[in-house]
């Protein structure tokens, strides 16, 4: 019999494999479903990890994960990836919200002789117990939300326009590269001030 | 100095022997390249002109701590030379600021800009498509050792101290999804799948399994209507069974030609229930692979790059 051998591969493939699953337009394959505690809303798409350095809040390392992985999963391999780049030894302590504060990672941190100053369950809340070490800790802390405010202002960050994990991966660094990169642009030039403000470093002289 | 380990460019070794540099030398060539570049702007430059112009050592030196080397050009060739990886960086970087939303936008952005085109020593904005090659070719190794010796620079600088206190948080990301589009109904070709399930016979597939014994409680569905169920939900491309189910359950007429007649719909799990019962599917229906092709190749309408859509298609 002839047989065109396409229509027997393709029919083989329909049949035997899961791959020729098209359906319906998917549109990321590997995008998951997360929860945004702090904005009560649930999202479809990947977390972004990030360590930012406290005084003047470059970025030393980030990692993303599909969003329905907790936010404590990428601290180990953050702290490797550190360690791997040199970073971790030349750091200080190490600040962060409840969410980090597991036996897990307090061992790794030991390991690497880093000081633990994440807020504890106990350090948490409208009546914390050591109140006075609490507010030290979120006085810190509170700088890194104001980075991924001012990157959501000035770098798009929140969203993607690529799809696939690994194209995100590119994206995300691409934006936490532009970050570090404009922060050096304004000291070379001169304006460390408008270190943060891209609006400022770009338009007013 | 911690640059003084890595090997400099032959440029670089030329400017060495000629005195013209001094070790250490990567961090203090690029510092004096930068007051260079600065005293030669011109005045038309805009901020970010003069900042792209600015870049441009910056980004030299990261590649180069990187120890990357631009791909040789193969001798002979007739083709127009590649943007160089400094040009693509520099323009990746920029889109990834407020002043674009895509990579589309950034193309348009510069090129309604020649300052910008200018300092970045480019007649005319690399194609989107250009960017998204570059991005593919590279791959998040080489963007990943970028962004690492990028804050190696930083320390270089004196930006970051040493023993300064850390912050670690999360933010979330939303994928690239249009959710009414992912969300919108399909439809089957009824009259094609009519003729599908009428022409082929399942009886050689059905042969193949154990008939059930009569103890027990009677089987509700037959072998033949879960194998016929099985070929809909792979031939229709459905993305998951729960999938398939549903869609018959909305569908009563799809559901009365597959044989499901009376609004009666077999669950997930009793369809799951029947397959362990059963040789292995890929094993039953090689026999039925002739049937099927010779159904498929007497069609006008079916593509071979498109199987699906011959009983899919999208609303």
């Amino acid at each position: 019999m002839n047989r065109n051998p396409g229509t027997t591969i393709a029919t083989l493939c329909l049949f035997f494999s899961g791959q020729f699953k098209k359906g319906k337009p998917y549109p990321d394959p590997d995008a998951k479903i997360g929860y945004c505690a702090a904005k009560k809303l649930a999202f479809v798409g990947y977390r972004v990890t990030i360590i930012n350095a406290g005084e003047n809040m470059p970025i030393l390392d980030y990692y993303v994960t599909p969003a329905n992985q907790h936010d404590t999963g990428a601290f180990v391999p953050l702290l490797l990836s550190m360690e791997e780049h040199g970073i971790l030894p030349r750091i200080g302590d190490f600040y962060g919200d409840n969410a980090y504060f597991t036996m897990k990672n307090r061992r790794w941190l030991d390991f690497f002789e880093k000081c633990c100053k994440i807020h504890s369950k106990e350090e948490t809340g409208k009546n914390p117990k050591n109140r006075r070490s609490a507010k030290k800790k979120s006085r810190v802390r509170s700088k890194v939300e104001s980075t991924f405010g001012i990157l959501q202002k000035n770098h798009d960050f929140g969203q993607v326009l690529v799809r696939g994990a690994n194209n995100v991966k590119i994206d995300t660094c691409l934006k936490v590269t532009s970050w570090n990169h404009f922060y050096l642009i304004s000291y070379v030039i001169n304006r460390f001030e408008d270190r943060i403000s891209l609006r400022r470093l770009f338009y007013e002289n | 100095m911690i640059y003084q380990e890595y090997l400099p460019y032959d440029s670089l070794l030329q400017k060495m022997e000629e005195n013209e540099i001094k070790l250490p030398f990567p961090l203090e060539y690029t510092i004096e390249n930068i007051e260079k570049i600065k005293k030669k702007i011109p005045k038309s430059y805009d901020n970010i002109a003069r900042i792209l112009a600015l870049s441009r050592p910056l980004v030299e030196l990261v590649l180069f701590m990187m120890d990357y080397h631009e791909p040789e050009r193969p001798p002979n060739s007739r083709g127009r030379p590649g943007i160089p990886t400094i040009t693509l960086l520099l323009i990746h970087l920029l889109s990834q600021t407020m002043i674009s939303d895509s990579y589309r936008q950034t193309e348009r952005i510069l090129n309604a800009h020649p300052n910008w085109l200018k300092a970045l020593n480019l007649k005319k904005a690399p194609n989107h498509t250009t960017m998204s090659k570059f991005r593919k070719r590279m791959g998040i190794e080489f963007f990943d050792a970028y962004f690492h010796q990028l804050t190696e620079l930083l320390y270089g600088f004196g930006l970051i101290k040493e023993g300064d206190d850390v912050i670690i948080d999360s933010a979330p990301v939303e994928a690239s999804q249009n959710f009414a589009r992912s969300n919108s109904g399909m439809k089957i070709e009824e009259e094609r799948l009519k003729e599908f399930f009428d022409t082929v016979d399942f009886t050689p597939a059905v042969e193949l399994i154990t008939p059930p014994s009569n103890r027990g409680r009677k089987r509700m569905y037959s072998n033949e209507l879960i194998l016929k169920f099985i070929a809909f939900e792979k031939l229709c491309g459905f993305l998951s069974r729960s999938q398939a189910i549903n869609h018959l359950k909305k569908h009563p007429v799809v559901a009365t030609i597959v044989g499901f007649s009376g609004g009666v719909i077999p669950s997930s799990s009793t369809v799951h229930n029947y397959l362990k019962r059963m040789p292995p599917i890929p094993w039953v229906m090689r026999v039925m692979v002739d049937p099927i092709t010779e159904f498929f190749e007497s069609q006008p309408w079916y593509d071979d790059s498109d199987p699906l859509s011959f009983f899919f298609r999208s609303i």
